[in-house]
């Protein structure tokens, strides 16, 4: 053994250097190892931050991290304005919808691009980017300025400059063709094509400050930048009425828009063909939704009001049609949220107020004005109208219902409903007439409507009112509304573009909306505190 | 004759049998039958005898729709017309294109495919294809088809002798028509413009327009508008119900080796819906055309089958596997070419430009809608059912179909076939033209061509355009015997 262990004691230092050789030899190769993993790291972190780098500068919606802050009107603070929508269920004044009227005006200007052609708002950016939103912020917010100043009101929306001037700026900037702040051209399905509409509407209703005092020069180029929208084609469905907007109202105006008028019958005639009935028209490929409220039937308003024989008579009945239903799907708690731009919500009331000039005898006055009153009541109070805008959401901001191609000033087509409200009261002194009871104030009905489809049910113990849709594919089923998620929002910061859920089966596939479904319940979630406050105030 | 001296013609006020105007396959086959009957022909051709750039370019026009469409290509301004550059297809209308097919949708004529029959030979002597070849189905929805290929026939070139030589006809080149004059429900003259301007005034019995599927509509708009009204005697319809065929691809498709598909010279193999289909399904007609592709191709295809059906694409690929080199799986594109809707809004009509001579450019507004994006998405998904149910293969329906996205640009969109504007109608408030091809209101007055279809199937229109020319002319002749 002794040997063995000599042997094995002289032995020892070999194995045992070997050992230890073998041993720096598996360090150095896993410091190796180590230094090649941080290596190949290091260069993963690189082409991660280039690839990032190269997505947020090449990719992203243009002008998506300038973003707005948000401010407060303070010559008409917003808590006037809660406190006197507070009373709706009370009925409404006039003076209450002016100041509605003018602490948006306030905040619209507190918005305003220095030249005046476009409004940035706050909020979350479209995919169109931050000059086509700020477009929508002025052209979205031109009719009821329009309205405003045919009604006599003109304030001053920064030192020493009236709205009209304001207004009138942003126009000879927008549509001039070297302006740094120009539209930019109107093509097929732009942006511009949307904005057009109301920008010749509010040109045509205001045309004592806003046209006639434009130089002809300047005209021409309004008119020329107008004409991009007879010259190129709409969507099938509501974009057919932004053309015969534009149209009519540039004719009105004195403009020679002849060589469209074979255009614009085409579009009327695939407009019509969309026409299933009792004033609903199919919004392909989606089918119905309130687009027909808030943008087929306040257009057909706005185009007898510039051209007295529009549409004829079909257009009043079919009107008369659709307001005497859709009335009933007005309630105290605002109405059954289904389709696209729920944040649109006030708008929905439009056409019975439209439908008292256009349909007389469709619905009392009365009941026109009470939708009005609580659909501005139950919105307000929920946070509709906040910094001076108006949020994307059915109540407060929700990016889960904000289209991506919705950006911060989309949802100022809610003021479609007021816009009008002001343009009839002016002429007919509207907002003094007595309010009446809604039918779902009144008693319990159904109603099936034969063009829709949908079945309706009012119920004036609770308010409630539901949608049943019996062409729903999965009755059984409820698609849930998707979230805006963490992920989402890492997705926009990554990629500098929206990226929200895509809602469309929730909002057009359940077979089943209601005031107190989980949609509607998202503006319970919302309530305002101030609101409440203020209801308990007014009441005492 | 065959001159270019329209002052030569215009002297003397001749008073000629017929006037027709437009030299295309409608024109030439009508002037040549009512010659063969001693009918002094004028056959006027604003174009020359090959095209002409400037001359072209009169065919320019505007377009007011979301697809490539340019009036420019798609027509051709020269002797024999847009035959000078057409690719030979024929195909026979159905029977069913004739009847009522779908409730609401006005696609039935007022003639049926009977009423065609008696030329149906002698318009394929003329084009030089073979009789009807017969159908064979394809399970009960489906039937193969055949096409059927003229070499193709350019009417110029093909009679241009004759025209040199016949003694009743003369054909003026550079001869525009510009205007209609009526009197008392009759054509007294019309105008034609030469080249340098000048303007003719030309009398005939009988007067056919046989300019193609835009200039009959954009001729009669603009002579009605200069005549106070007084050409159509109901004008709600002129220059509307315009059609194209739409061409897309809908997607592709692996076939078994067991797939009775034979595929044609142009490595196509075509399949129609059957009528009893049509009607049940609420679809218009539609050529589903299965276009063979390369091996290399084919593996592709399944790959992305396989993306969307992992199973399917497992199981076919191990399947190509053992028989791609025997060619016995084949990838296919499928293409398509469908029927139509007519609707009143795709029509043409009078822009506010003016071309050489001062008439008013076509403004044509075309677009597809619901019903196109049924009947493609039926047939693609006929094809497919009728594929796996026989497991023969598995088509793939490209997304742009199967999700409601917009049309592809990209694609060939449209098939040059222009038809309707004039539309044949028993009804003069439905239609331009009585079932023969005669003006409604006017007593001398005719349409030929494939403006006259009320609906336009989905054939290629020129065998249907000789048959419905042959049946015209021989209308006039028997008017006159």
């Amino acid at each position: 053994m002794t040997p063995r262990a000599t042997v094995g004691s002289h032995a020892a230092p070999g194995p045992s250097t070997s050992r230890s050789t073998t041993s720096s030899h598996a360090h150095r190769l896993r410091l190796r190892l180590v230094r090649l993993a941080a290596l190949l790291l290091g260069l993963l972190v690189c082409v991660a931050l280039a690839a990032t780098l190269a997505i947020r500068t090449r990719s992203g919606a243009p002008g998506w991290s300038e973003r707005t802050p948000a401010r407060e009107p303070r010559v008409i603070p917003r808590a006037d304005i809660l406190n006197r929508f507070a009373g709706a269920a009370q009925g409404l004044e006039r003076e209450d919808y002016r100041q509605v009227a003018l602490h948006l005006i306030e905040g619209w200007a507190l918005y305003r691009s220095p030249e005046g052609a476009r409004a940035h708002y706050p909020g979350l950016p479209s995919d169109a980017g931050r000059e086509a939103d700020g477009l929508e912020g002025f052209a979205r917010m031109l009719p009821l300025a329009a309205t405003l100043l045919m009604r006599g009101e003109d304030p001053e929306v920064a030192a020493g400059l009236k709205l009209s001037q304001a207004l009138r700026a942003g126009l000879i900037a927008g549509t001039a063709t070297d302006h740094p702040a120009r539209w930019g051209t109107v093509q097929a399905y732009s942006p511009q094509y949307v904005e057009s509409a109301d920008i010749a509407l509010g040109l045509w209703l205001a045309r004592p400050v806003l046209w006639e005092p434009l130089s002809a020069e300047q005209k021409v180029r309004v008119a020329q930048w107008l004409a991009g929208t007879m010259a190129n084609l709409p969507h099938d469905g509501n974009w057919m009425v932004f053309p015969l907007m534009v149209h009519r109202s540039l004719r009105a105006l004195g403009v020679d828009v002849s060589r469209y008028d074979a255009r614009m019958q085409t579009h009327w005639e695939r407009l019509m063909h969309l026409h299933r009935g009792r004033g609903w028209f199919h919004d392909p490929p989606h089918g119905f939704d309130y687009y027909n409220a808030w943008s087929i039937h306040n257009a057909f308003y706005w185009l007898r009001r510039i051209d007295p024989g529009f549409g004829g008579a079909l257009v009043s009945e079919i009107h008369g049609e659709f307001a005497g239903f859709l009335r009933h799907l007005i309630s105290p708690q605002g109405h059954p949220p289904l389709g696209r731009s729920t944040c649109y919500r006030m708008a929905l009331v439009a056409p019975l107020l439209a439908a008292l000039e256009m349909a007389p005898g469709a619905l009392p006055a009365g009941q026109a004005l009470r939708a009005l009153d609580l659909s501005w009541g139950w919105f307000i109070a929920h946070g509709a109208v906040q910094a001076g805008g108006v949020t994307a959401g059915l109540c407060q901001a929700d990016p889960a219902l904000q289209a991506r191609y919705s950006g911060p000033a989309s949802c100022l087509w809610a003021l479609r409903s007021l816009t009008i409200a002001l343009d009839l009261d002016h002429r007919m002194g509207l907002l003094d007439e007595p309010r009446e009871r809604l039918p779902v104030e009144r008693e319990a009905f159904v109603l099936r409507h034969a063009a829709t489809g949908w079945r309706v049910e009012g119920n004036p113990a609770t308010g409630q009112v539901w949608i049943d849709m019996p062409q729903a594919q999965q009755p059984e089923q409820v698609p849930r509304l998707l979230e805006y998620t963490w992920t989402d929002r890492a997705m926009e910061w990554l990629t500098h573009q929206p990226r929200r859920p895509d809602n469309r089966v929730a909002l057009y596939r359940r077979a089943r909306y209601g005031t107190d479904d989980d949609i509607a319940l998202r503006c319970h979630r919302a309530t305002e505190p101030a609101g409440d406050r203020l209801v308990s105030s007014v009441d005492r | 004759m065959l001159t270019q001296s329209l002052p030569e013609v215009a002297q003397g006020q001749r008073l000629w049998d017929a006037c027709i105007i437009g030299s295309g396959p409608a024109g030439i086959t009508i002037a040549r039958r009512l010659s063969a009957r001693g009918w002094r022909v004028l056959l006027l051709e604003a174009g020359q005898a090959q095209v002409e750039p400037d001359l072209q370019a009169d065919q320019r026009g505007l377009v007011m729709s979301d697809l490539p469409l340019d009036p420019q290509v798609s027509r051709l301004r020269c002797l024999g017309g847009s035959s000078n550059h057409w690719g030979g297809f024929c195909q026979a209308l159905d029977p069913i294109d004739f009847e009522p097919k779908v409730a609401g949708l006005p696609t039935e004529w007022p003639i049926r495919a009977s009423d065609l029959l008696p030329w149906a030979h002698e318009a394929e002597q003329i084009l030089e294809i073979g009789p009807t070849p017969p159908t064979q189905a394809y399970g009960d929805q489906l039937r193969i088809v055949q096409m059927r290929y003229s070499p193709p026939v350019q009417f110029g070139q093909k009679y241009r002798g004759w025209m040199e030589r016949d003694p009743t006809t003369v054909v003026v080149l550079g001869a525009c028509v510009t205007d209609l004059h009526e009197r008392s429900g009759t054509i007294r003259s019309i105008t034609a413009t030469d080249r340098l301007g000048r303007r003719f005034e030309l009398r005939s019995r009988q007067v056919v327009l046989c300019c193609g599927g835009i200039e009959n509509a954009r001729l009669l708009l603009w002579a009605h508008a200069r005549s106070g009204g007084r050409i159509v005697s109901d004008p709600t319809t002129l220059g509307r119900y315009w059609c194209e065929h739409p061409h897309f691809t809908l997607g592709e498709a692996v076939l078994d080796g067991e797939a009775p598909f034979t595929y044609d010279a142009w490595n196509l193999a075509w399949l129609m819906p059957q009528p009893h289909a049509i009607r049940r399904l609420g679809m218009l007609n539609i050529g589903l055309r299965l276009v063979r592709r390369s091996r290399e191709t084919t593996q592709q295809i399944i790959h992305r089958l396989a993306c969307s059906a992992p199973e399917l694409g497992q199981h076919l690929m191990r399947q190509a596997g053992r028989r791609v080199g025997r060619r016995l799986v084949c990838g296919v594109l499928l293409r398509a070419a469908w029927e139509q809707v007519p609707r009143p809004w795709n029509r043409i009509v009078l822009s506010h430009e003016l071309d050489r001579w001062g008439v008013p450019r076509p403004e044509i507004h075309w677009r597809l809608d619901e019903q196109d994006r049924h009947t493609a998405r039926t047939g693609a998904t006929l094809l497919g059912a009728e594929l796996a149910r026989r497991g023969q293969g598995r088509v793939r329906i490209d997304d742009w179909l199967r999700a409601d996205a917009g049309w592809p640009v990209d694609d060939e969109t449209v098939g040059n076939h222009h038809m309707g504007g004039t539309r044949m109608s028993r009804d003069p408030h439905e239609g331009v033209v009585d079932p023969n091809g005669k003006v409604h209101g006017l007593s001398n007055l005719h349409v030929a061509g494939s403006s006259v279809f009320p609906g336009c199937g989905a054939a290629n229109p020129t065998l249907t355009i000789v048959q419905l020319a042959l049946r015209l002319a021989d209308h006039l002749i028997g008017q006159h015997t």
